[in-house]
């Protein structure tokens, strides 16, 4: 009870000097958070990620079974390991995951039919549709890259 | 004085009467280590400890926050300020802002961000860090003959960089002004701005740690309320330039800082040192330290302890407090200014006053 007095009574205090033009604080080291809940946020960006793309050979057409492997410039593991289906194509979503600034797609073919090939794609956000007041939401990076294979 | 001032000085006043009642953590400092990749001539830790204490494990500091912080507040309205020395000393800081993270704590740190590549900035925003403030102590021949390291200016200006070019990240400079730097404020301004800085925060250096063997670190009071009026120009001109939070400043309250004069140690802001001692801002003298983490409950400490930085009338009794006017909005200046036997280092009013 006493609490909620003390409280309420500040945030009175507060909207009255905000009125004068002044405002409260207390000694902010970095930026610091006043009893009234602030435009400070806690957390850490994030945004949804989506990789898709078609491997085919020299005559356009879709190849099976080629290893896609996906990772960040600055990380050593792979987040993507898998093969293309029968359309030859590849697919991966990531949802609340750190934004990506770019990603290195390595291709391969396991049968030793096919050359290898290898890309780095800078991944662009779309924000469109995401809360002006969710400042942390980076929104959707959209990757779409194609492969066109040589025979060895 | 003007009426609009003078009211809004009392409102804050009985703000903080009763936020000394309520004393709500928000802020957390934890000196993480006493190591640092730079001697500065103003350092304030040297007058403490001495470097070759070790760095106390990241596991005592979380069992407190396990133990007697987290059964109390809500993480997420707490910050934890990594300090030090420099907190990229320790090669466990990403470890540790990840376990800060995951308990729900925002987290921030200081740096002179000699050591902050940018595979480190971007291994601590993985982390969760949040906060960070760099400091940069002038053009490059002042920082680096004050940060005493041929390399400071480049780490510093690469780490604004860093921090200029990423979203979502709150970040400002700061800047230690002394006699050297005083006349070039505006060139200081320029470069700060060209980098990407929006917020810059400027601080005197107090005549404490090895600052107090050097007088050439200390303004003079002439130079100090150019300092001030320097801040009201800035400010009049739409830049966000602050003066710290210390001192009361008189007729300068409300013109050099977004808020009202305020010292929140022991009231909002702790601190645990390198050797567990609890205390408020991590400047703040022996004498002023409420209990240790390996012998008290923190919790314990921080509510029914700090009774001298939430009844500061002890302040009054001496001087240059005893017969001030501005007592009552100043409440003898800030924790971090006081020393061993309670006097006073500096006071801000007297120096814009001369009274």
């Amino acid at each position: 009870m006493k609490k909620s007095l003390l409280t309420g009574t500040n945030a009175v205090i507060t909207f009255l000097m905000a009125l004068l033009g002044f405002g409260t604080s207390g000694c902010i080291g970095l930026y610091g958070i006043p009893e009234i809940p602030g435009p400070e946020e806690y957390g850490t960006p994030y945004a949804t990620f989506e990789a898709s793309g078609k491997v085919t050979d020299e005559a356009a057409q879709p190849v099976e079974n080629i290893r896609v492997k996906m990772k960040t410039k600055r990380e050593n593991e792979y987040f993507l390991d898998q093969y293309t289906n029968e359309d030859g194509e590849y697919y991966v979503s990531l949802e609340n995951n750190w934004p990506i600034d770019s990603v290195d797609i390595i291709v391969t073919d396991t049968a030793d039919v096919y050359e290898g090939d290898s890309v780095r794609v800078k991944v662009d956000y779309d924000r469109s549709g995401v809360s002006k007041d969710d400042n942390w939401n980076n929104g959707k990076g959209i990757v779409r890259h194609d492969f066109q294979l040589k025979k060895k | 004085m003007n009426i609009r001032l003078r009211i809004a000085l009392w409102l804050e006043r009985l703000r903080r009467n009763n936020l000394k009642q309520l004393h709500p953590l928000r802020q957390l400092f934890w000196e993480s280590t006493l190591r640092c990749n730079v001697h500065c001539l103003h350092c304030g830790s040297d007058c403490v400890a001495s470097v070759t204490t070790p760095d106390m494990p990241a596991a005592d500091f979380l069992k407190v926050l396990d133990t007697e912080v987290t059964p109390h507040v809500n993480p997420h309205e707490v910050l934890i300020i990594i300090s030090g020395g420099e907190p990229l000393m320790r090669k466990d800081l990403a470890d540790v802002g990840r376990a800060l993270y995951q308990r729900g704590y925002p987290w921030g740190m200081v740096t002179n961000g000699l050591a902050l590549t940018e595979q480190k900035f971007r291994e601590l925003r993985q982390a969760g860090l949040r906060s960070i403030t760099v400091s940069c102590d002038g053009l490059e021949a002042d920082h680096v003959w004050l940060r005493q390291h041929p390399l400071a200016y480049e780490g510093a200006t690469r780490a604004i960089r860093l921090c200029a070019a990423e979203k979502n990240l709150a970040w400002d400079v700061v800047t230690c002004v002394n006699q050297r730097t005083i006349d070039h404020l505006p060139a200081i301004r320029e470069m700060l701005w060209a980098l990407g800085v929006h917020d810059w925060r400027v601080f005197g250096i107090d005549p404490m740690g090895r600052a107090a063997e050097n007088p050439e670190l200390i303004l003079t009071d002439e130079q100090f309320r150019r300092l001030m009026d320097f801040i009201v120009a800035e400010r009049e001109a739409g830049r966000h330039v602050s003066y710290s939070c210390e001192g009361y400043l008189g007729e300068y309250e409300g013109r050099v800082r977004d808020h009202l004069y305020l010292c929140s140690a022991g009231i909002s802001v702790a601190s645990i040192l390198i050797d567990g001692s609890i205390s408020a801002c991590t400047s703040i003298r022996g004498k002023y330290y409420q209990g240790n983490i390996y012998r008290d409950s923190f919790w314990e400490v921080w509510e029914h302890g700090f009774k001298p930085y939430r009844d500061r009338s002890w302040m009054r009794q001496l001087e240059p407090c005893k017969d001030c006017k501005a007592f009552s909005f100043c409440e003898g200046n800030g924790m971090h200014l006081r020393r061993e036997d309670g006097s006073l280092m500096l006071c801000h009013l007297h120096r814009l006053t001369g009274v």
